[in-house]
Parts: structure tokens; sequence; C-alpha cells
């Protein structure tokens, strides 16, 4: 069973994810990045397909967080209800992100972008880990 | 290989500091405010900006310096553009063009304003949209936003929204030359185009001020400023086409940088030669961001003019509500400067640092060529704010630059569980500042103690010759973004 944390930064926030799988250490830094957001709100809503192409894991990660911080403002800063990562490759990364409604606003932090500060995606003791800061 | 003082309020960080290093950091500090930047990592973060190909003089931090992500918060960095120097999206950050303007006025807060200071900000809280969403004072279609990213100010300008004079007070006269929308994405696009004229969130605000005290009275007289008056300060940046714009150019370059043998110490350090095509793209695009970034801010001052007109029943052309000026903290630009005796163009980052021109400076509009460019410097929610002057000692010193801001000290989780936001609110509204949140629980996130003390950073500016205090003014009235 995977889980997040949020990490402490002098002016931005990090996220440290863990999963059994790649996949679930993605799925918990989106669920991470939801809660910075004020926007993790569980439940049905409409499932969008979301894939991203780089070069390793890392660039991956950074760049499924921005696709999902991406349709999320465009969505009027839809709440994210699920998220499904269902495969990370060496330079793919496929799932889908469910939004849901955009009321009551998110009450959280507005969020700029994810950064490539102190970047990292690998394996820990008991499955991956994937830590990446994001600019608010 | 530890950083030593090598003179009052100057310290510096040694090459091998962190490997790769071309040049030295270079930190303007007091004792403490270097302390604090020793704690957060911000100095080894000076160290790495040191390792950027083609860097000159050193890598330079400013006394508000703090972590960022890459390059520390107020860092500047050049480099050489004919030797090979790079330019780094990092450098720059997220929000490209973000910054603050100084509107002056002909009220005086006793007189005019101190009984009315809770309708001025209720009437800015309904009409300035600020925080997550809503849509900007002048959302546009692609083509209109294709001609903000051109033409910056002008564009609102040429619709009526403005006065002539505004554009004069800002840095570059409110429009950065050679910007190419065509390097900004659809994406950007879509994510910038109604939010032109919104303040957003984070450290954004908006502040109706007080001139509190004029130390420097013949450059407060050029800017129009005196004791008493009322002000007000707004901060903002690009809003998500900036964004999204540095996302996309960082993507492109996080993946060829290696390829051509470009190897950084924190990844958001990436960058390319300024003379690669893809990084003239950025440029291009950055600049256009930053266009879109002084739009916005001309923008939501006539928003700003609007309000003080109803509430106080009075024609705009008599609140005297004139721009004083509009600096960016957040920029990359080809410059020209002298290095080891040579005048060389360099590509000046400025990531949570001002230009600072000095007096005489041929950039500067006529009204400011003899005192130097107007400096806004903003204090956190609820204390001073400072206007400064450019001093000609700050060439030599950091090519042309000076602090920002106060500078972060403290992450926002510990800001907020120091105190609640309407805690925070109760004890501003104590000392007589009127606030309005667009998200009362984060607001504590930007409480006064979250922040270095903004007095210490722009005297230490002040005694090393990067800038001259010129006025400091005191908050009446908050909107926090």
């Amino acid at each position: 069973m995977g889980d997040f944390e949020l990490l402490e930064h002098t002016a931005d926030v990090g996220i440290r994810a863990r999963g059994a799988t790649l996949e679930e250490a993605f799925e918990q830094a989106t669920q991470g990045l939801a809660e910075v957001l004020g926007a993790r709100r569980p439940g049905p809503g409409e499932a969008v397909a979301v894939e991203v192409t780089a070069g390793d894991p890392g660039a991956l990660l950074v760049d499924w967080l921005n696709e999902v911080l991406w349709l999320h403002e465009t969505r009027g800063h839809a709440a994210i209800a699920a998220v499904g990562v269902e495969r990370v490759g060496d330079d793919r990364a496929a799932g889908s992100v469910t939004f849901s409604s955009t009321d009551p606003p998110p009450d959280g932090t507005f969020v700029k972008a994810v950064t490539y500060h102190r970047l990292r995606v690998g394996r820990d003791a008991g499955g991956w880990l994937a830590e990446v800061y994001l600019d608010v | 290989m530890e950083p030593r003082q090598v003179e009052p309020f100057v310290w510096e960080v040694p090459v091998g500091y962190v490997d790769g290093m071309r040049v030295p950091g270079v930190v303007f500090a007091s004792d403490e405010l270097f302390a604090r930047a020793l704690e957060d990592r911000a100095v080894e973060q000076v160290a790495n900006v040191a390792t950027l190909p083609g860097i000159v003089g050193a890598s330079y931090a400013m006394p508000d310096i703090h972590w960022g992500y890459g390059f520390p918060i107020g860092g500047v960095a050049a480099t050489d553009v004919a030797a090979g120097g790079v330019v780094s999206p990092g450098g720059v950050g997220f929000d490209i063009g973000c910054g603050v303007r100084l509107l002056r006025s002909d009220l005086d807060w006793e007189r005019d304003a101190k009984d009315r200071i809770g309708a001025l900000v209720h009437a800015l809280a309904r009409r300035i949209p600020r925080g997550t969403g809503g849509t900007g004072l002048l959302p546009l279609d692609r083509a209109g936003v294709e001609r903000v990213l051109v033409e910056g100010v002008r564009y609102p300008l040429g619709r009526g929204v403005g006065v002539e004079g505004d554009a004069d007070a800002c840095e570059d006269g409110g429009t950065l030359a050679d910007a190419d929308p065509g390097q900004v994405t659809d994406r950007a696009y879509q994510r910038g185009a109604p939010q032109l004229g919104s303040l957003g969130g984070g450290n954004h605000f908006l502040e109706v001020q007080v001139v509190d005290e004029v130390r420097d009275p013949r450059a407060a007289d050029a800017m129009g400023l005196r004791p008493g008056q009322v002000c007000v300060m707004l901060h903002s940046g690009s809003r998500g086409i900036g964004h999204q714009t540095c996302t996309d150019h960082l993507k492109v370059i996080d993946r060829l940088a290696p390829t051509l043998g470009i190897r950084v110490p924190d990844r958001q350090l990436v960058s390319l030669p300024v003379e690669r095509p893809e990084a003239l793209a950025y440029l291009g695009a950055m600049r256009a961001a930053a266009n879109f970034a002084l739009a916005n801010r001309h923008v939501l001052a006539d928003g700003v003019r609007r309000a003080f007109s109803e509430v106080l029943g009075r024609p705009q052309r008599d609140l005297g509500m004139d721009l004083v000026y509009d600096v960016s903290h957040n920029l990359a630009k080809l410059e020209d400067h002298q290095v080891d005796g040579r005048r060389r163009t360099l590509c000046v980052h400025r990531k949570g640092a001002t230009r600072a021109l000095g007096p005489g400076h041929p950039e500067l509009p006529d009204r400011y060529r003899e005192v130097g460019q107007p400096v806004i410097n903003p204090g956190s929610m609820g204390t001073f704010s400072y206007v400064l002057a450019g001093d000609e000692r700050a060439e030599a010193r950091a090519f042309a630059s000076t602090c920002h801001g106060a500078g972060r000290a403290m992450s926002r989780t510990r800001a907020r569980k120091l105190m609640s936001g309407p805690d925070l609110r109760r004890k501003l509204e104590g000392e007589g500042v009127v606030l309005a949140a667009a998200n009362w629980k984060l607001l504590s996130e930007e409480a006064p103690y979250a922040y270095k003390d903004a007095t210490a950073v722009v005297e230490t500016c002040e005694r090393v010759g990067l800038s001259r205090v010129v006025a400091r003014l005191r908050p009446a009235g908050v909107l926090k973004g």
C-alpha cells in the first residue's frame, strides 16, 4: 500500500511518494499534488487519458504531474477524484486521471509548476520512491 | 573551502565549495542574514549556479536570499554570450516577468483615506480577481493574447486601459523587444488566455500603503512621493502563460543539454548556450511571457484606479494615481557590461532580484535620470515596504542588481502551524491593517514572521552600494492572492 508525505521547503513544497510498484509511486505523487492543491476529492467524475513521453523515469514523473496540473487548471481547477497509472516504461507513462466538480473550488495552495529540483525516482527498500518539488 | 567574509556585508563562497564551480559565489548579507542562508541550503545553491558554462564575475546573491528550486531566490548570474555562455530557464523561474509596481496618488492618508480604508479594501476585493481560478479583468481570445505577448502594456493602452504615462514608468518602457509569440505553445495560450488582469495566489498581493518616511527627498520628489501620501503596491506575474512557457521549454532543454555535455549539479539548472536555436526560442518565449506579466500588472492597476474612483466619488484624473515604476524580478536579459576591462554582451539572470540602474544611465526615463532607477521592494504582509533607487556602484558589484523583497525565512507548513489564518487576521487588524484574503486558511503562510526583516535587507543593500533607500511605506490595507 503506497503513501505520500509533503516535504518542507522555505518557499515551495515537496512530495515524497512510495509505492510497491513504480506505477503506484506515480499515483501517490499525483495524490500528493492534489493534496497540495486542495483538490483531492475521491469519487466519480470524468476520466481523462493521460500519456507522456520523456527520457527517464524522473522526467516522466515531472511531465506526468505537469500534465495533471495543466488539465486541472484548464478544466476550471476541477477536483481530482481518482488517479490510475497503468504503465510507466522507459520512456512513456500512461494512465488516467478522473476530474470532477469545480464547485467548491480547491482550497489549497496554488501550484505554478512541477520542478526538476532534487528530483528522485528509484527503488527503495520496500518498493519505489519518488521525490519531487513544486513551485508554489 | 568554507565561505568567508571578505568585507563588511560581503561573503565569498570559494571555488571548490561544490564541484565544478567556475567562479566564486558572492553573497551580500549581514551576519544574521548569511547565517540563515547557510541554514536553508541557499548558499549551496549559489555555489551550484557558479558551475554554469560561461558564467562571469561571480554567482551573486542579494541579502533576501533563500532556498529556491535550483537557483537561490535572490540570485544573479551573468554568462558571456560570445564565450558560449548559457541561458538557464530555471534562472528565471516559472513565474516569468513576475514583478512589482507602485502607484502614487494625490491622496493624503489622514484627510482622504483613513476613514474609507474599509470601503477601499472591500471595493478592491470585489473588483480584483485573485486566488485560484477566476477570470481576469481583460480576458482575451488567442489573437488578443498574441498581441499582448508582443506589445506588453501597449496592447491594453491601445484599448483605452490605463494612461499614456504608464508605459514610460515601466522597465523597458512596458514592452520587451524581440518577443516571439510563435515559441509560446498552444497549451500556454490555453492556460493564459482568460487570466489577463488577475493577481494569482501564493505571495502575490495588492496593498494600500502610506508613505511613512522619506529618506532621500530629492529622489522622492522625482518619484512624486511625500510623507502621509496614499500609494498602492501590487505584486503579480505572467500567470499560467508564463508557468507553462517555462515548463515547455525546460522539457526541451532538459533533453538536449546532456547530449551536449552540459552537466549541472541540480537538474533544475539545465541550460543551453544562448546562441543555440533552442535557447533563442526560449528567450523569445520568455520575453513574450514577460510582456504578458507587464500587461497583467497594467490591467490590474487600472482596476485599482477604478476602485478608488468609485469609493471616493472622484474622477480618476483627480486622484493623481500615476505609476511610479514597474520592475520585474524574474527575468534573463541580454545586457552589455564591462568584464575584465572589456565590454561584453551578457545574459543576466535575475531570479528574485531586481535590475537597479544608477543615476545617469541612458536607459532611464528622463525624470529618473538624475536619481537612478526606482526599485519597488515589498516587505512581508503587515510590515514596511521600501522604495529604493539604483546606485551606480551596483554595476561593479553585481551587474546593476539589487534585492527584490524581504525573502522567506520559514516553510509554508511551519508558518501555518504557528498561527491560524483567522488569528493572524485579528492580530493584523489590531495593528490597524485591513485585510481581504482569497483563502483565509492559507493566510498565515504569508505571515510577517515567515519572512526576513525587509529593513535589514534594504539597509544591507545600501551599505554595499547596490541601492539607496528613498522612502518607507507602511501597510494600511492588504488584498491577498
